[in-house]
């Protein structure tokens, strides 16, 4: 179930959403929670499975609960996997959201861009194109940023402290 | 306060359908806070039954009972934590958070006290606030220590903690555990395959062969141990000899 769902683009549910949820910012939601969907949730999911089981163990031997285990070991190892998720999330919902504009909508770049293509003007529709890349690059600029600090553990650092201290 | 009493201890795998015996019937008995070290080849049971006193794997048969300080059998769990031959540190906790890992129930003050404590111990407040991929193999294996040692338990496993670290950190890891555990009231049955480490740390030295305990030897040296003197020879030569047995010597 999970694997057909994964293989029909957002777009294709569009007449159906807008069928059920009318041209409005609802549809828009429901297309892009299916775009973001399952890269996150692949992604999350392979953390999870990924989760080094010796590192387990140290729980084990701490006398962890299930639930311990869980919030203290296997959520923070599978952060990485999950902002990496969010992050190609990020982008597929954001070609969604402006596929959704150029098929319904009633505001926004999409939109525009439909607009200028009946009003025959293609320098309104490069302005679009180029606003949707600076605008997705900008996005993922800002959410990286942000995941970097949190994770900072995840990368190679310099590696001064041994060579300060000893 | 607690020791080991191990009776007809027996663990069985299956593989390709043949059972095999990983400990064939083991009888010990582990007296309260004493440091007993085993040796023995590889594939001889050692950390199996590492693993099945801490509950990381079943036994198949057999018994496992804990002792207080009276040799009394105790009904309760004693606390019992190991310290694994690789580190095992959480790669997004600092040297300090790694240290608390294990008391995280506790209040932040504790906590604080405790784990500067152990910072202290084993030289490692410098690096505190580094990351185990930021610190050498030898500082991440005392940072494992650090955090077992928090944990407070009352039986200390050891499965290989220095095996993996060059020779000049073992020296020093090795002087620091004679230090750390000659005067704790700990109960501590540290594995290894380096007979001079089991001479030099363990008051019993265990020689385990085909999963069974085959000799048991107590080394009545004062610590801490010198390397170079003529008793200590005569222990690895004895040792050496039960282990190759005597179609070698």
């Amino acid at each position: 179930m999970l694997e057909f769902v994964r293989h029909v683009p957002p777009i294709a549910c569009i007449p159906m959403l807008i069928l059920w949820l009318g041209i409005g910012e609802a549809s828009k939601i429901a297309v892009i929670i299916l775009a973001a969907f399952f890269p996150i949730f692949l992604n999350t999911l392979n953390g999870v499975v990924n989760c080094d089981p010796k590192l387990l163990e140290v729980g084990d031997i701490f006398g962890f609960s299930v639930l311990e285990k869980f919030f203290k070991i296997i959520l923070p190892s599978a952060m990485p996997y999950v902002t990496v998720g969010m992050r190609l999330g990020l982008g597929y919902s954001w070609r969604a959201l402006i596929g959704a504009e150029l098929i319904a909508a009633s505001s926004g770049i999409g939109y525009m861009i439909m607009d200028a293509e009946q009003l025959s003007r293609p320098d309104i529709i490069i302005v679009g194109i180029i606003a949707i890349g600076l605008l997705g690059y900008v996005i993922d600029l800002l959410f990286f940023s942000l995941t970097a600090k949190l994770y900072n553990w995840n990368k190679e650092e310099s590696k001064s402290w041994q060579e300060l201290e000893l | 306060m607690a020791g080991i009493r191990i009776v007809n201890l027996t663990k069985t795998y299956q593989i390709k359908g043949q059972k095999i015996f990983a400990l064939s019937g083991i009888d010990l008995e582990v007296e309260n806070n004493s440091f007993v070290t085993v040796v023995g080849r590889s594939g001889c049971g050692k950390t199996t039954l590492l693993r099945v006193l801490c509950g990381l794997e079943e036994k198949s048969q057999g018994e496992i009972y804990f002792t207080n300080g009276k040799g009394e059998k105790v009904i309760t769990r004693p606390k019992i934590s190991m310290v694994f031959q690789e580190p095992r540190l959480m790669p997004w906790l600092t040297v300090a958070e790694n240290i608390a890992f294990s008391i995280s129930k506790e209040g932040p003050q504790e906590r604080r006290r405790k784990v500067e404590k152990y910072l202290d111990l084993l030289g490692l407040n410098k690096f505190k606030n580094a990351y185990p991929h930021q610190i050498s193999g030898g500082m991440a294996q005392r940072v494992a220590l650090g955090r077992t040692l928090c944990y407070d338990p009352e039986i200390i496993l050891m499965d290989e903690p220095l095996g993996a670290l060059d020779a000049f950190t073992r020296l020093n890891l090795q002087n620091e555990i004679v230090k750390l555990f000659t005067n704790n009231e700990k109960t501590v049955i540290f594995v290894t395959h380096d007979v001079d480490e089991a001479i030099l740390l363990g008051q019993n030295v265990l020689i385990l062969e085909r999963g069974n305990v085959k000799h048991q030897i107590p080394i009545q040296l004062p610590y801490p141990r010198r390397r170079d003197s003529e008793k200590f020879f005569k222990y690895r030569q004895e040792i050496l000899r039960a282990i190759m047995g005597d179609k070698d010597n």
